[in-house]
């Protein structure tokens, strides 16, 4: 009961400059104060991370910028007085300031992360590579394997990254499910969905 | 009195057996999906969108209804019992909500919570019987220049309203109307940010987009989080009010539902705002001030009812006007635009009888709803011990069959693969993802009568600014983003945000942290 205490007294007194300063909501939000005994990673601060990932974004919108406002160079003019281009130039500009405001704003989390890296990189960002990267797999086998069959392995595959205690078991949980879906909106309802060599 | 004539005519279009068996499914399966954590009626609404496909529109919409409202009901169930809401909007009956149920007053909260949602819920529906058909006639007089105008305030009070920062909101707006220009541009016929590839002429499902950034991102969350095997107790009991607690809870559900109706049929964003008005109102006029913040009945009775009647609300400017204030408004639009039907004034001179049975159908929801979670709470809240793994890898599985449903193709399964990773990205940065989804459903709409509104000009803006009612919302615009008693507004929000923050941190901290939050409740 006593261990926790000095923690909340931290973030009273306020946040430490570069490290756990944010927006209003995230300072005097108790959550967002930096945990020392289990942060080992500046990552580990959930400030840091958040304003990190807001520069990210921020940089992924003046990429958009730039491809917008090149896809809207090159669209024919019309004869109307607001063509095609005009209303993607407008949201072009406006994703450009957007993004240059939210890299600057957020330009030290990003140094703060870059100064403090430990060089070991949190395992369970690979893991959700790996469950985007089984949703593109899955993509690419259904037409061939069917809905269940394909179903029941991401199933599986999802619920093993995710820690399920289980391991032999799953793949039967993924079939029934993707049994019931399929004979639910495929034999039921009517949505053709792709079936493989053996019907389902 | 028309309207009673109408709604009678809707009534035996959504009383025959067969339709009440869909509003029956429609009800059932958006409480489970809804009850399930992490997931909000928006997400509820998109997920279980490939069931209503095939079906005639009455059904659909009916059954669609039954979603809508059964995923408000189950989320608020949720909220109460392990302070995850799924949507802004059930953050605040989660403040007072979870602390009943700490304190063992669960079933008192779920009571107070279910009732008021039943009474908002048709003191709302009645609202828009009496209101929509008004407001279609008006908005039939509304031009392109005051679409833009409406559209605008739409977007401007989503974008700062949500969220940590108006920036934030900005992005995430923008994110979504540069997702809404990919496709076929149909005025000219032109390819926009298709780059060659036939998949994406049609443009992005909104589907595809919801489903990516709330399930596939809720996953990967989880997998970041290592949250995934957490499993929880439910909190038992029966749903009952003694007669002191109706006696604190019926005001609140009449104020609250008083504030949620009106505010949520503004054709203005923030449908969560009469949540929080009506907590600093119960909170204000209660006799019990010192039970806030540890689980005051009137602060889930008023919240609750306030988040009910802002749904049914949202409805109005949605079947009206054909504009959408939340995500999950978007979602049902959509659904809309599946069938071919295109709310706005004109749908309910066109499809009168189809609007008036999904409106009679809104009042048969809500009393199955009632039914079924006052003497069945325990059976929904057993949901809830279904270990984190199990529902995610589920719902990672609904979400490609919801993304293959709407569009169709491999392609839609590359591109939920790619916005699940930006939601993710988006939930580390806090920046919302409501604006997204109603920044990709308006914007065409928008860019559409903004050149139509040009042509009639011969291309002269002015147009734009020409009668008085669009002056007078170009004003609110400008009122909306300067005007600082927005701003407090804005600020008292974030205050209750950061206090729900700090009933979540109880569930694994000591005492200690309980003292913090009385400490902030009192500066408040």
């Amino acid at each position: 009961m006593s261990t926790p205490a000095p923690r909340r007294k931290r973030s009273a007194r306020g946040p430490r400059p570069g490290l756990d300063t944010t927006e209003l909501s995230s300072v005097s939000n108790p959550r967002n104060a930096p945990p020392p005994d289990v942060a080992q990673r500046a990552g580990d601060h959930p400030a840091v991370a958040s304003g990190a990932a807001t520069a990210v974004i921020g940089v992924l919108l003046v990429i958009a910028s730039a491809i917008v406002l090149i896809d809207a160079a090159q669209l024919r003019p019309t004869t109307e007085p607001l063509g095609p281009a005009a209303f993607p130039t407008i949201i072009g500009i406006l994703l450009g300031l957007v993004g240059i405001a939210l890299v600057l704003f957020n330009l030290r989390f990003v140094l703060t992360l870059i100064r403090n890296r430990s060089g070991k990189p949190n395992p369970q960002v690979a893991k959700v590579a790996v469950l985007l990267g089984s949703i593109v797999v899955y993509a690419l086998i259904l037409p061939f394997v069917g809905f269940t069959v394909t179903s029941a392995a991401l199933f599986t595959v999802g619920a093993l990254l995710l820690g399920s205690p289980h391991r032999w078991r799953l793949p039967l949980y993924g079939l029934v499910l993707g049994g019931i879906v399929t004979l639910l909106f495929d034999r039921i309802i009517g949505l053709s969905l792709p079936a493989g060599p053996w019907g389902f | 009195m028309e309207q009673l004539n109408l709604l009678m005519q809707g009534f035996e279009a959504a009383l025959t057996p067969q339709n009440l068996l869909w509003a029956l499914l429609g009800v059932t399966i958006g409480t489970a999906v809804g009850v399930l954590p992490g997931i909000g009626p928006a997400l509820t609404v998109a997920l279980l969108l490939p069931i209503t496909f095939r079906l005639e529109p009455t059904s659909a919409l009916i059954l669609f209804a039954g979603i809508y409202y059964g995923g408000m009901y189950g989320g608020s169930t949720t909220s109460i019992l392990l302070n995850t809401p799924g949507e802004s909007s059930s953050i605040v009956s989660a403040i007072e909500g979870n602390k009943m149920a700490k304190a063992g007053r669960a079933a008192a909260a779920l009571a107070t919570a279910a009732l008021g949602s039943f009474v908002a819920g048709t003191i709302g529906t009645v609202a828009i019987t009496f209101v929509a058909p008004v407001v279609a006639e008006f908005a039939v007089q509304l031009g392109p220049p005051e679409y833009v105008a409406l559209m605008v305030i739409a977007f401007v009070t989503v974008s700062a309203l949500l969220g940590p920062s108006v920036l934030k909101g900005a992005a995430s707006l923008l994110i979504g109307l540069t997702i809404g220009l990919v496709g076929i541009d149909a005025q000219s016929g032109q390819a926009r940010l298709t780059f060659g590839s036939n998949g994406l002429f049609d443009g992005i499902d909104v589907v595809l987009v919801v489903v990516g950034l709330f399930a596939i991102s809720e996953a990967l969350g989880h997998i970041l989080a290592r949250t995934g095997r957490s499993t929880v107790t439910p909190v038992k009991g029966r749903a009952l009010l003694t007669k002191d607690e109706f006696k604190r809870s019926w005001p609140a559900w009449l104020r609250g539902t008083a504030l949620g109706f009106p505010i949520g049929s503004l054709p203005a964003g923030g449908a969560e705002i009469p949540t929080f008005l009506s907590y600093a109102t119960e909170k204000r006029l209660s006799k019990h001030k010192n039970e806030f913040g540890h689980g005051a009945i009137e602060g889930v009775a008023g919240p609750e009812a306030a988040n009910n009647a802002a749904a049914a609300g949202v409805l109005v400017p949605l079947l009206t006007i054909g504009l959408p204030t939340s995500a999950t408004a978007a979602v049902i639009l959509t659904a809309f635009q599946s069938y071919g039907l295109q709310p706005g004034p004109t749908l309910f001179a066109e499809s009168g009888d189809l609007v008036w049975a999904l409106i009679a159908s809104l009042y048969i929801g809500n009393v199955m709803l009632l039914v079924l979670n006052l003497p069945l709470v325990k059976v929904w809240a057993k949901m809830l011990t279904i270990p984190a793994w199990a529902i995610y890898a589920a719902v990672v599985v609904f979400a490609c069959l919801g993304a293959y449903a709407a569009g169709g193709s491999v392609t839609d399964l590359f591109l939920l693969a790619g916005i699940g990773a930006l939601g993710l990205l988006l939930r580390i940065a806090d920046i919302p993802v409501a604006p997204a989804v109603v920044g990709l459903i308006l914007g065409p709409l928008l860019e559409q009568q903004l050149r139509r509104a040009l042509i009639l000009s011969e291309g002269d803006p002015s147009i734009l600014v020409s009668s008085p009612l669009t002056i007078g919302l170009w004003i609110l615009i400008v009122a909306v983003l300067v005007v600082p008693g927005m701003l407090s507004l804005g600020r008292r929000r974030r205050r209750i945000l950061a206090a729900s923050d700090d009933t979540t941190l109880d569930t694994n901290d000591d005492p200690a942290s309980t003292g913090a939050t009385d400490a902030n409740s009192r500066g408040r």
